[in-house]
């Protein structure tokens, strides 16, 4: 009787225990909605400051911009949100967006999360998901 | 067989071309002084605008043995340097592995071009130390090969291409010319120049923090060309296997593998594949070093040749 007890009570445990045990998302690596806010303010600050990007965001509203791209990476690492904003070649079809600015974009964004203190492994993981976007946004 | 006689012979039968070996002090430091300034007058003479520096860290690979953009010992599919499409990149190398009885330094430059076509040129010297009087050369005696080498990416990028297994693939060649003609007859070689044809393909799992590369090389050389191409063993052409794997650890801090299996054309020497476990950091664009622990195989029946490599890179 006991053992059964015994038995019911480890198979609780684990119940509960499960879902916690299924892999990690990139999202809660990246420290949830509070972490992916931190990461797009400190990668907007850097990318409005660095002289290849500057003059492209100079008439973007960072305050509606910040949110949107928020909950794009909040969808795209497998967080509660769904991405409400343009697809990213209309996006940026009024930009001329070389390789070389998506990449000045990319290493800003890493700065960020290294600023934040986010592990090298997990910021490659963000990266792994925003390469491909070069199809659509690089344009010229 | 060589007879060291046959060698002393074949290296005293060349009134015309005085050993090299004098040259062996002033060549290893001027080598790295001129290929660097080269890179840094390349990059003046072009519009700001032509050398965007664009593409992320590290992803120019560094110059291989035969000055091709990659990892050591294995061209990769990458174009050297960091200029994207839109652009131009260039890089320098020194590079030295000394070895048990030998000690080969290879000093060169690239040039990446719409990061489409890499050309590129490496000049090696093989300085025999002791191990050339044993042999009948001469203490100190060198060998020489120049290697002219040219790469078009065909398709796939394996930064961007993230989402597909499809990997970055290139095709290269290299052209290369040995010195020191009648030494190579006398060991068996066919002939003191020959084209290597190779076929590279380069995957970048990022999200595994994992880089991958596979090439496949038609060649004839022996010891990369140094001993010349083809033998009296075997004269064709045939296929060689370079395998990478770097595991990215840090920014601009990588450590990983290499394989690159090579022909055995000689009777006189037998010759098998080469490896190496290496660690490569990137401070910056502009400079690179790799500290790699490298197994080189038997070379010119001195044993096993397992030493330690370095390479300073400089570019953009």
């Amino acid at each position: 009787m006991r053992t059964l007890r015994h038995a019911l009570l480890l198979a609780a445990v684990l119940a509960t225990a499960a879902p916690a045990m299924a892999a990690e998302t990139l999202y809660d690596s990246l420290g949830g909605q509070a972490g992916i806010a931190a990461i797009v303010r400190i990668a907007l600050e850097i990318h409005v400051n660095d002289p290849r990007l500057a003059a492209d965001l100079d008439n973007i509203n960072l305050d509606r911009l910040r949110p949107r791209v928020a909950e794009q990476l909040c969808a795209l690492t497998g967080g509660p949100c769904t991405y409400r904003g343009r697809p990213m070649g209309a996006a940026h079809a009024g930009l001329v967006i070389t390789q070389a600015k998506f990449n000045a974009f990319a290493e800003g964004t890493q700065a960020a999360m290294e600023q934040l203190g986010i592990p090298y492994r997990t910021q490659n993981r963000l990266m792994a998901l925003l390469a491909p976007m070069q199809r659509d946004i690089v344009n010229h | 067989m060589l007879h060291p006689s046959d060698a002393r012979k074949a290296a005293k039968c060349r009134p015309g071309l005085p050993n090299r070996a004098g040259a062996g002090l002033l060549a290893p430091m001027l080598a790295p002084v001129l290929a660097t300034t080269l890179a840094a007058l390349l990059g003046a003479a072009l519009p700001a605008r032509a050398q965007d520096s664009g593409r992320l860290l590290a992803t120019s690979g560094v110059s291989q043995i035969e000055g091709s953009a990659g990892g050591g010992l294995a061209p990769w599919a990458v174009i050297t340097g960091y200029g994207t499409r839109d652009s131009v990149g260039a890089n320098a190398h020194y590079t030295l592995a000394y070895l048990p009885s030998f000690t080969l330094h290879s000093a060169g430059a690239s040039i990446g071009i719409h990061d489409r076509v890499e050309l590129s040129y490496a000049h090696q010297w093989f300085d025999t130390r002791g191990a050339g009087a044993k042999l009948g050369l001469g203490g100190g005696y060198q060998f020489h090969l120049d290697v002219v080498g040219a790469k078009v990416r065909l398709f796939g990028n394996a930064v961007y291409d993230q989402d597909t297994w499809v990997p970055q693939v290139a095709a290269g060649v290299q052209l290369k010319t040995a010195d020191q003609h009648g030494v190579l007859r006398a060991i068996g070689a066919r002939s003191s120049s020959g084209v290597d044809a190779y076929l590279s393909a380069t995957k970048l799992f990022l999200a595994q923090s994992l880089l991958v590369n596979a090439t496949v090389r038609a060649t004839q050389a022996n010891q990369f060309g140094l001993l010349g191409f083809g033998g009296d063993r075997h004269a064709g052409y045939s296929l060689q296997f370079e395998g990478s794997a770097a595991l990215l650890l840090g920014r601009g801090f990588a450590v990983g593998a290499e394989v690159r299996t090579k022909p055995d054309n000689l009777r006189f020497a037998k010759e098998g594949p080469a490896f190496d476990v290496f660690a490569a950091w990137f401070p910056t664009k502009n400079l690179s070093a790799t500290l790699a622990y490298v197994a080189l195989g038997p070379i010119a029946r001195q044993g096993r040749q397992n030493g330690v490599y370095l390479s300073m890179q400089g570019g953009f």
